[in-house]
């Protein structure tokens, strides 16, 4: 059982998640304040049906408020919005991703794993020191950020293939595609010691753009990770502490030398053409319009060329090849080794079939569906072979 | 005509559900089902079979029916006992399997759960809980209606399909329901 001071933590969390103070909740109750202060310090154990309407008012479930496993994370995301005041999109996003990143844990935990440090994690000469002295250029900065990144990573010049799994090895990185975002939101990168960094993108967005969102939030989690990040439109990317982030993700993803390299490679058959530009961009798994202003920033084109591309607008038939070109989105939903964990946990009958949907966040129905899915694995003659989730380590086969 | 009780988990009374015959079921067993307030938002979908383009959809269910009809009663949590067992069961499992042991628990009555975790659970908190599978069900009602093997399959098909039940491997009736889905020479939906 946990203790009385686990669950007067867990209680005060869930009220401060709700945006209640403690009268509000104390006045549901029918208790005084004092009695509530004195159940979240842990002095006084709520009864069991105080802890029932506790539940019910704070919107948590009586299991997360007792179950050993529980992984208590302490996030501080910035929140950039109507000056540091979250709207309820933002506020729905990041609990969504707490969540998310304390399940994660849990499900690790559940099979004997902790959380490591990764390789990037380690790297600390980009951090930013609040009380050093102010950085000469962050822009600078964030692109010599990218280039350590890219040699530690052994990308050399190359595009960044598997961005997501990438991170997801090297930063240790928790990525999760949020559905149900408003446009305008791009990604959230929020961090706590107990789970590390969690990274949620919005599911509506092309490929393209998610992958510019990771490799931003990648520039934060080297920079300032303990702050959390929530990037969303409004918000200037030429603002001082998105420099650093903004530069980093161009020169992740769009390396000088290796678009250098691959534009004179394309330059060689003649003109360069907006299907070379689409086919470059396609390349690198950006959009075209970023590649047009990297080519740009980097004098292989004009100045305004994106603004006259614009303008003048592709053919019908070089349109149509550009869109042939869309990079294809290899980041869906919840993650695969995420998804694995959760169905080894259910069929060892570590979780039951209620909390199995309940980690994959969909209905009974569907759990079912994706427990039989992972439940066999396809060979290459069109047979099934059933997966034993307890079996032995092969390697001592 | 007296019923007996039972308290089904969400998992099971979709089983239930999916099989198509659930009034036969409890009419021919006698029996009652009790199901916590907090389990009805999770009986929620049931699969189609596949279309011409081999894909399945889910379709909406409901169990309105069933209450009007008496065959299943909704419980609140509502004695200092039931909220005590739900409040220790809760610790270990989700709400909504904690209030279905707790209430099959304090009834006294046999709960019908697939479920491993939530079984053994059941047993550690109330050893004397009678524990019953959706196969023990499904076994149960086709001999008290005399079912030929054909419409048994039948049955066990539209489990399979549409409840995407697999026979949990710990269960003593999986060989029995694998060979009714082998009747059909069906091995996945």
């Amino acid at each position: 059982m946990i203790s009385s001071q686990q669950l007067g933590e867990r209680l005060a969390d869930a009220r401060r998640r709700a945006k209640l103070t403690q009268a509000q909740v104390a006045e549901h109750l029918s208790i005084a304040r004092t009695t509530l202060v004195a159940i979240e310090k842990g002095e006084r154990r709520p009864s069991n049906i105080e802890l029932l309407k506790l539940s019910e008012v704070l919107s948590i479930s009586v299991n997360e408020l007792l179950r050993e496993s529980y992984v208590r994370a302490e996030i501080s995301p910035r929140f950039r919005m109507n000056g540091d005041k979250a709207s309820p999109a933002v506020v729905d996003a990041v609990e969504r991703l707490r969540s998310f990143g304390m399940r994660y844990v849990e499900l690790d935990r559940m099979h004997g794993l902790r959380r490591g440090r990764a390789p990037l994690e380690a790297l600390q000469t980009y951090r930013i020191d609040p009380e050093g002295a102010p950085e000469l250029d962050s822009q600078l900065v964030g692109e010599d950020a990218a280039r350590t990144v890219r040699a530690m990573l052994g990308l050399g010049d190359e595009p960044v293939a598997a961005l997501h799994v990438r991170l997801e090895s090297e930063a240790g990185f928790r990525n999760l595609c949020l559905d149900r975002l408003p446009p305008k939101l791009s990604a959230f990168l929020i961090w706590s010691d107990e789970i590390g960094a969690c990274v949620g993108v919005n599911a509506a967005h092309p490929p393209e753009r998610q992958r510019w969102s990771l490799a931003h939030e990648l520039g934060h989690f080297l920079r300032d990770r303990e702050a959390g990040d929530v990037l969303e439109e409004s918000v200037s990317m030429k603002a001082p502490n998105e420099l650093f982030p903004e530069s980093f993700a161009r020169e992740f993803l769009m390396p000088a030398a290796g678009v250098q390299k691959r534009f004179t490679e394309r330059c060689r058959f003649g003109k360069f053409t907006p299907v070379d530009l689409a086919a470059l961009a396609r390349t690198f798994e950006v959009s075209f319009q970023a590649m047009t202003l990297r080519l740009e920033e980097l004098r292989l084109l004009p100045r305004g060329s994106y603004e006259k591309i614009v303008q003048n607008r592709l053919s019908p038939r070089e349109l149509a090849q550009t869109q042939n070109a869309r990079v294809k989105s290899d980041l869906k939903g919840l993650p695969e080794r995420y998804v694995g964990l959760a169905v080894s946990a259910y069929d060892q009958e570590l979780l039951s079939e209620s909390e199995f949907a309940e980690y994959l966040d969909t209905d009974l129905a569907t759990a079912r569906e994706m427990y039989a899915v992972h439940q066999q694995i396809p060979l290459d003659d069109g047979t099934q072979l059933p997966v034993d989730f307890s079996g032995s380590d092969l390697r001592s086969a | 005509m007296s019923t007996k009780l039972a308290v089904a988990d969400a998992c099971c009374a979709l089983n239930i559900l999916a099989m198509g015959r659930e009034r036969e079921i409890f009419e021919a067993l006698e029996m009652t089902i009790a199901l916590p307030g907090r389990v009805i938002p999770e009986i929620r979908f049931l699969w189609l079979p596949p279309d011409e383009n081999n894909v399945r959809q889910k379709e909406p269910i409901g169990i309105d029916h069933l209450v009007a009809s008496g065959l299943i009663q909704v419980r609140e949590l509502d004695s200092q006992p039931l909220i005590d067992a739900f409040v220790t069961a809760a610790a270990l499992i989700t709400d909504t399997d904690a209030s279905c042991i707790a209430l099959a628990g304090i009834l006294q009555v046999p709960l019908i759960s697939d479920d491993g975790k939530e079984r053994r659970i059941a047993k550690s908190l109330f050893p004397d809980i009678k524990l019953v599978s959706t196969l023990d069900l499904l076994h149960d009602a086709s001999v008290i209606l005399g079912w030929n093997e054909r419409t048994l399959a039948d049955v066990a098909l539209a489990l399979r399909w549409r409840g995407n039940f697999a026979a949990p491997k710990r269960d003593p009736r999986a060989g029995w329901y694998n060979g009714l889905l082998r009747l059909r020479t069906v091995d996945s939906p």
